[in-house]
C-alpha cells in the first residue's frame, strides 16, 4: 500500500505541510495542527499510548495530551498541517537512526514512526530545560518538525564537540552524547550572561537547531504587554 | 553466511544512513543504504563508546576507514561481534552490553520513583499547593520528592567542581558519615551519602534527603577526624529536621517546587537558589536543636562531643578579620561555643570508639597542601 507523503509548501516565514493520504491510510499530528483538509478524511483525537502513555506525556513533558489520527477510511484525501509557532518546518527521514526531540517541535508523522518517552538522568532532566522526559523518535517513516525560526543542522564528525543553548535545541540524533553545563566559569557570570545552562554534545551525529529561543521571545513579549491596574 | 543485523553508518564525508551488517566468518561485511560495500577485518577493528547514556558502540578499521564509523545499538549485534572480536574491541562491547542491562535496571526503579513522586505532587491538588504556605508543601512533599530535589541541589552544586572521589580524604570522610549514619535512631529511611569536593571554602551542608556535600578546606581546617564528624553530626541533623528542605520551599515558594519537578519554571533562579544551600542561614532555633541533637549523635557514635566546640574555637583563634562560612552563616558562635561545652559535659560517650583515620595522611592528601 502507498504511504502517506508530505511535501512542504508556502516556504518562507509561514510554511505549512501539504499531506496526501491515501485510501486506508493515515497519519498523526500535534492537536492544533489541522489546517484545512479535504472532506472524506476523518479525525480522531487519540491519546496516544493508552490514558497513562498520555498523562505521562502531558505531565512530564508539557506535550499536548490528545494527538491528531487523520485518516482517509475510503478515498484519498489532503490535509494541510500548521505549526503554532512561526519558523520553519523540516521533514526527517528516519530509518534505523533514532532522534531525541525537544518539547513543541513534533507537528507530524507517518503511522511508521514511533513516539516514546525517555527519562532523563537527573542533571539533564533539570537543567536541560526539557523536564525529566525527552521523546524518542524511532521506526521508519517520514517525521515533520516545526521549529521557532529558521532551522539550521550541524553534523558532528566522531570526538568531535560542540555547544548549543538548551532552548535552540530541536532534535539531535541518539548517537550523540551530551552533558549539561554551566555556560560561563562561575555562577553569577553564568547567569548573568543570560545563558545560565548549555548542552555540551559529542558527535558522531546530527543536531537540528532553531535560530530563535521561545523562552527569550516569551520574556521580551511580557515585557511590551501592559501591565493591569 | 553470518548473522546479518540493522546498524548506522557515518560516511567519512559526514551525514548518517541505516546500512545492513553481516558478521562473515573473518571480517565485517557493511552494506550502506546506495553505497558500496566495506569489509573490515575483525583484528584490525578499533572501537569507542559513546552516543545516548553512552549505549553505542562505534567501529573503525583504521587508519584506511578516516572519520567513517559504523554505530551498533542492537544487543544481539553487540553480543554477536563481541564473540567474533578480542582484546580491546571485545572488552569494550561486552562491557557495553553489562552497562546496558545495569542502565536499563536503575532507569526502571528511576522512572517508578520519578513518577510517583510527580503523581504524588500532581495528585495531591497542586491547584491548592502554589498557593499554600510552604510548611504544607514541606510536609506533603513524599521523601522521592525530597530525594529528588536534595539530588538536584548536589547536583547543581557539583557542576563545575572537582568531585575527590578516591584517596585518604574520601575515605576517611566517607567512614565518618558511616560512623554517624549507623548511630542515627528514627531515620525515616534517608540514605546518608557524601562527597568531597576540591575548595577552599572550609564549609559542609546536608541537603534534603540525605546528601551531604563537604569542601576540602573544611579538612584542612580540621585538627581531628573527631572535629569533621562533629561538623557532620550537626549537619546530619539538619537534614533529619528537615531544615534544608524547609529553607529551600520557603526561599523558592511552593510552586516552583513543583514546577522544578515537572520540568519547567524558571530553572536558572530554582539552580540558583539551590547551590546555595551551603550559604543558608538557619534560623537560631533550628541551629541550637541542630547543636544539641548533634552532640547526641555524636556521643551516640562513640565519639567525643567537645569536638565540635573545639573546632569551631579552633576556627575562631585563626580568622582575625573574616569568619569562615561555616561560622559565619552561623549567628551568635561564641554564645553557642559555650553551650556546646555545656551539652558535651552533660552527654557522657557509654561506648567510646575513636575512628581509626590517619588524619595527617589525609591532610597531606589535600590539594593545595
Amino acid at each position: 500500500m502507498e504511504d502517506v507523503t508530505f511535501e512542504i509548501v508556502e516556504a518562507g516565514d509561514a510554511p505549512v505541510v501539504r499531506a496526501r493520504i491515501p485510501a486506508g491510510g493515515s497519519l498523526f499530528a500535534d492537536a492544533g495542527a489541522m489546517m484545512t483538509m479535504t472532506p472524506n478524511l476523518t479525525v480522531e483525537s487519540s491519546l496516544r499510548g493508552g490514558v497513562v502513555g498520555a498523562l505521562s506525556r502531558s505531565l512530564l513533558r508539557g506535550e499536548t495530551f490528545f494527538y491528531l489520527t487523520i485518516s482517509a477510511p475510503q478515498s484519498a484525501g489532503e490535509a494541510l498541517l500548521a505549526p503554532s509557532t512561526i519558523g520553519g518546518i523540516e521533514m526527517l527521514e528516519l530509518a534505523g537512526t533514532e532522534y531525541f526531540l525537544q518539547k513543541g517541535s513534533f507537528l507530524a508523522a507517518q503511522h511508521s514512526v514511533q513516539l516514546t518517552t525517555k527519562s532523563q538522568n537527573l542533571t539533564k532532566g533539570l537543567f536541560s530545560g526539557e523536564g525529566f522526559f525527552v521523546t524518542r523518535v524511532s521506526g521508519s517513516g517520514t517525521l515533520v518538525l516545526n521549529t521557532f525560526g529558521a532551522l539550521m543542522t550541524f553534523d558532528l564528525a566522531p570526538g568531535q564537540e560542540y555547544v548549543v543553548d538548551n532552548f535552540h535545541l530541536v532534535a539531535w540524533e541518539s548517537t550523540i552524547s551530551y552533558k549539561i553545563t554551566k555556560a560561563a566559569a562561575g555562577w553569577i557570570s553564568s547567569f548573568a550572561s543570560g545563558e545560565g545552562f548549555v548542552c555540551r554534545f559529542t558527535g558522531p551525529g546530527r543536531i537540528y537547531v532553531q535560530t530563535r529561543n521561545p523562552a527569550a521571545f516569551a520574556g521580551w513579549l511580557s515585557r511590551h504587554l501592559p501591565s493591569k491596574g | 553466511m553470518g548473522d546479518s543485523f540493522q546498524a548506522v553508518w557515518f560516511a567519512a564525508a559526514g551525514g548518517s544512513r541505516p546500512c545492513r551488517v553481516e558478521l562473515g566468518a573473518g571480517s565485517l561485511v557493511i552494506e550502506p543504504a546506495g553505497d558500496a560495500a566495506v569489509r573490515w577485518p575483525y583484528p584490525a577493528l578499533a572501537s569507542e563508546i559513546g552516543g545516548d547514556d553512552r549505549e553505542w558502540a562505534f567501529l573503525s578499521c583504521p587508519p584506511a576507514s578516516g572519520n567513517a564509523r559504523l554505530a551498533l545499538h542492537d544487543p544481539a549485534a553487540i553480543l554477536a561481534l563481541a564473540a567474533r572480536t578480542s582484546g580491546h574491541v571485545h572488552d569494550d562491547l561486552t562491557g557495553l552490553d553489562a552497562a546496558r542491562r545495569r542502565h536499563a535496571a536503575r532507569h526502571r526503579r528511576g522512572l517508578t520513583t520519578g513518577l510517583f513522586a510527580v503523581a504524588a505532587v500532581a495528585v495531591g491538588g497542586w491547584f491548592l499547593l502554589t498557593r499554600a504556605a510552604p510548611e504544607i508543601v514541606v510536609a506533603m512533599l513524599p521523601p522521592a520528592g525530597e530525594k529528588l530535589l536534595g539530588e538536584a541541589a548536589l547536583a547543581q552544586m557539583l557542576l563545575g567542581e572537582t568531585a575527590i572521589e578516591a584517596g585518604p580524604a574520601a575515605e576517611a570522610v566517607r567512614a565518618i558519615v558511616a560512623r554517624l549514619a549507623a548511630a542515627v535512631t528514627d531515620n525515616p529511611g534517608y540514605e546518608f551519602d557524601v562527597r568531597l569536593v576540591e575548595s577552599a571554602a572550609v564549609n559542609a551542608a546536608a541537603l534534603p534527603g540525605g546528601k551531604i556535600i563537604v569542601f576540602s578546606g573544611l579538612l584542612a581546617e580540621a585538627g581531628s577526624p573527631a572535629e569533621v564528624a562533629g561538623v557532620l553530626a550537626h549537619e546530619i541533623q539538619h537534614v533529619l529536621h528537615r531544615d534544608a528542605l524547609r529553607g529551600l520551599v520557603g526561599r523558592l515558594g511552593g510552586s516552583a517546587v513543583i514546577a522544578l519537578m515537572l520540568g519547567g519554571g524558571d530553572l536558572a533562579r530554582i539552580a540558583g537558589q539551590a547551590g546555595e544551600l551551603d550559604q543558608l542561614a538557619y534560623g537560631r532555633d533550628q541551629e541550637r536543636a541542630a547543636d544539641r541533637d548533634g552532640v547526641l549523635l555524636l556521643a551516640r557514635a562513640g565519639l567525643p562531643p567537645a569536638a565540635l566546640p573545639a573546632f569551631f574555637e579552633r576556627l575562631q583563634a585563626q580568622e582575625a578579620g573574616g569568619l569562615p562560612e561555616f561560622l559565619s552563616t552561623h549567628p551568635d558562635t561564641a554564645a553557642r561555643i559555650v553551650e556546646l561545652h555545656r551539652l558535651s559535659a552533660a552527654t557522657p560517650v557509654a561506648d567510646p570508639r575513636p575512628l581509626a583515620i590517619d588524619w595527617e595522611a589525609v591532610r597531606a592528601s589535600l590539594p593545595g597542601h
